[in-house]
């Protein structure tokens, strides 16, 4: 019976019900989130692996349809097919973004962290999942020690870095910058080149430029779900997050999390 | 069990074993194999899949992660133990393209890994790669 709810929760949520959500958590008003995120996660992972054989099995028998003489005909019916199939891809993707992230969203593992390592050993590990090429990184000199969950840290950068390259476009590139306060470190991601074409494309534009309603909402309700999860992770570990522009497509996120107190500090 | 055509004539060395447990998705990668000129073995069960592995040492072989009778992990590990099957080219084929699951998957003996639905383009490097001289 959970589970059906579960299932039913998260076909029915709006993107205005998760920014609902969204303004509760702030307002620290939704203490069993950590919870349902979790269950949620796991069903929308096992979704979308289920979904994808079907998917793959369908997108190859149309690529190999197109490689018989006898199919000719029906070429123009395939890469319809084909285009269908690579805009679930992308849906796919995104879903497994979110799914993913709200596994990591418990139980915070706390420790003192030198920032300067922190930072460039997260994006490293990143490189495998996001393309880094699209991202320009400035750090500071020296970046102070911070007290976090280095796994969880790993995830907010995630969905930081997930959330502007997104509102970015296919094309565009992010800038990622991190200085030190006085007692926080700052780290800021913001859109530093826009698409060369507006991804607000016309419908039937080739390959996934098809901008049917169907993923702008889907696009819409994953931007403000990474944010909900990014806040939750942000404020679990003593941090806070500052969002420039619409939550639906956001310009640029500023995170702060707080210096760790090390020995050093003690003794001045 | 999907066998290229006679038509196709594949090259000795372009055998590709499939273990894949999604009857629809089997066949469909054992059709497209066959279509660029492979010899596709293809198997539901991974005890069969050993079997025809040891008897025959593929080129290539494609692992379905998520089995009903075992995983594929497993499977890749008892295959790098098969006589003759050193050399096989071992590719996890999986719904899950998260850096853990490819962690796992290289851990277990995997060379290469390929993430559904969108397969063909690197399937067909993949083939392009296979050794011919075998």
């Amino acid at each position: 019976v959970f589970r059906t709810s579960l299932e039913f929760e998260w076909r029915r949520l709006s993107v205005v019900e998760l920014r609902e959500r969204l303004g509760a958590v702030q307002q620290g008003r939704d203490e069993p989130l950590a919870p349902l995120l979790e269950c949620a996660s796991q069903l929308v992972r096992s979704a979308i692996h289920d979904l994808r054989t079907p998917l793959a099995a369908i997108a190859m028998a149309a690529q190999g349809a197109k490689r018989r003489p006898e199919c000719q005909v029906a070429a123009r019916g395939l890469d319809r097919i084909l285009r269908s199939c690579e805009r679930m891809d992308f849906m796919l993707k995104e879903l497994a973004v979110v799914g993913r992230l709200g596994l990591a969203s418990t139980n915070p593992e706390q420790a003192p962290v030198e920032c300067s390592r922190l930072v460039p050993e997260a994006l490293a590990r990143l490189s495998d999942r996001l393309d880094m090429r699209r991202v320009h990184v400035a750090l500071a000199e020296q970046l102070p020690t911070v007290r976090v969950d280095p796994k969880q840290f790993e995830h907010i950068l995630e969905i930081a870095l997930t959330t502007v390259l997104s509102s970015s476009g296919d094309d565009g590139e992010a800038a990622l910058e991190a200085s030190a306060g006085e007692s926080w470190v700052d780290i800021a991601v913001r859109v530093e080149r826009p698409p060369a074409v507006p991804e607000r494309s016309s419908a039937g534009a080739p390959g996934l430029g098809v901008g049917g309603s169907g993923r702008e909402a889907l696009s819409s309700q994953a931007q403000v779900l990474r944010l909900l999860l990014l806040r939750v992770l942000v404020e679990a570990n003593a941090g806070t997050v500052c969002v420039d522009g619409v939550p639906e497509t956001p310009a640029g996120l500023r995170l702060r999390l707080v210096r760790a107190i090390t020995d050093a500090d003690q003794l001045v | 069990v999907v066998s290229a055509s006679a038509a196709s004539r594949p090259h000795p060395g372009r055998r590709v074993l499939v273990l894949e447990d999604d009857d629809d998705w089997r066949d469909t990668l054992g059709e497209y194999l066959t279509l660029l000129g492979c010899e596709c073995v293809a198997f539901a069960r991974a005890e069969d899949a050993l079997r025809c592995a040891a008897e025959q040492p593929p080129g290539l072989a494609l692992i379905d992660l998520g089995l009903e009778d075992t995983n594929g992990y497993d499977v890749a590990r008892r295959l790098r133990s098969v006589a003759g099957c050193d050399a096989t080219k071992l590719v996890a084929v999986t719904g899950f393209g998260d850096s853990a699951t490819r962690a796992s998957a290289a851990a277990a003996g995997f060379d290469d890994f390929l993430v559904k639905p969108l397969v063909t383009r690197k399937l067909e490097a993949l083939v392009r790669d296979l050794r011919l001289d075998s």
